[in-house]
């Protein structure tokens, strides 16, 4: 077998020309014996002729395309896709955690006025996902901001870096 | 421009004419398609213009042309290849009209293109430049700039896939 398929490629070549006379001889003293080659350079030559009929020019014409036809035929395609995507989506979709982490990394200044527009601390805020951080935010913390954020955060959050300075003003 | 660039000129040009069915036909066949072909070709012609350093003389300027133009249509390929996805959706058949009767052969004979049309890059540009341009292997392997018995096997690779995939589709007995 693996003789015969060294012959195959003698075949091959000998279609193209590209044998020298004396490995031509060789290869028909072989093919004469060996059914198999015969038939595969009976094969080749179909391919040949196949490839070298005259094909009718048939240019695509667009006003004639069978539109329907094709959009059902390429269902399953869109199908396919569309699984795809929902897979991708759905996955990121359940790997997400929303719960972002606030933190105060750091308080200035506790001694400071409460109502001047001084930072009195940092708010770092970290996005995870996938378990880990993939996104990190950094506030500086004012007193003046912080009745807008005491409502866009959780009370926990607020409570953490409310300075008891801080507190203590805004207690009276 | 001194006297040898203009006789260069005037050499690839008359090259260019005297080739330019086959070299369009060998792109075409590359590209898979009449226009990427064309700007393929130009492309070819353009490059090979404005860089005569790079033709040392060694390959006749035909051979050189035809590198030229092979590469050029493997870099279209592979330009192209970001639209394949849409490709995907196409079907030929369901543009072409269904009405027009073909005759058998010539009907095998397009199934075979379309097999040729999904062999690898690197099995399907020998075999077209020697099945379909019939190329001597030893011109093949000086514009592909690999050696001749990797031509050899290429083509057989080819030939082989075709044969098997013919007989998958029972055109072959």
């Amino acid at each position: 077998m693996k003789q015969c398929e060294q012959f195959r490629m003698l075949v091959s070549r000998g279609l193209d020309g590209d044998l020298a006379a004396s490995e031509t001889a060789f290869l028909h003293e072989h093919i004469i014996c060996c059914q198999e080659c015969m038939k595969v350079n009976e094969q080749y030559l179909r391919l040949r002729t196949l490839l070298r009929t005259p094909m009718a020019v048939v240019e695509p014409v667009l006003d004639q395309a069978h539109v329907s036809r094709s959009f059902w035929q390429m269902g399953w395609k869109i199908a396919a896709m569309l699984a795809v995507c929902i897979g991708v989506l759905g996955t990121l979709f359940l790997a997400r955690n929303d719960s972002g982490d606030a933190r105060v990394i750091h308080i200035i200044d506790k001694t400071l006025y409460p109502y001047m527009n001084t930072p009195i601390g940092a708010l770092a805020y970290y996005r995870h996902f996938a378990g880990h951080v993939v996104q990190t935010q950094f506030f500086s913390i004012s007193a003046q901001a912080l009745p807008s954020m005491r409502s866009s955060l959780s009370d926990s959050v607020l409570y953490s870096y409310r300075s008891p300075l801080f507190q203590d003003k805004e207690a009276e | 421009m001194n006297g040898s660039a203009i006789a260069y000129s005037e050499d690839i040009g008359s090259v260019v004419r005297q080739n330019e069915d086959m070299l369009l036909r060998v792109a075409r066949c590359i590209t898979r398609d009449r226009e990427s072909a064309k700007d393929a070709l130009q492309d070819a012609v353009l490059s090979v213009l404005t860089s005569k350093g790079s033709f040392t003389g060694a390959a006749s300027l035909k051979t050189y042309l035809y590198r030229t133009v092979v590469n050029k249509c493997i870099d279209t390929n592979r330009r192209n290849a970001r639209w394949r996805t849409l490709l995907f959706f196409m079907r030929p058949e369901d543009l072409s009209p269904g009405a027009v009767p073909v005759p058998e052969s010539a009907s095998q004979g397009m199934v075979i293109k379309d097999f040729i049309n999904r062999l690898p890059d690197k099995i399907r540009i020998p075999f077209i430049l020697a099945e379909c341009e019939e190329l001597p292997y030893q011109e093949i392997s000086e514009i592909l700039q690999v050696p001749l018995n990797t031509v050899r096997t290429r083509i057989f690779r080819a030939r082989e896939k075709l044969r098997g995939l013919a007989l998958k589709r029972g055109i072959l007995p």
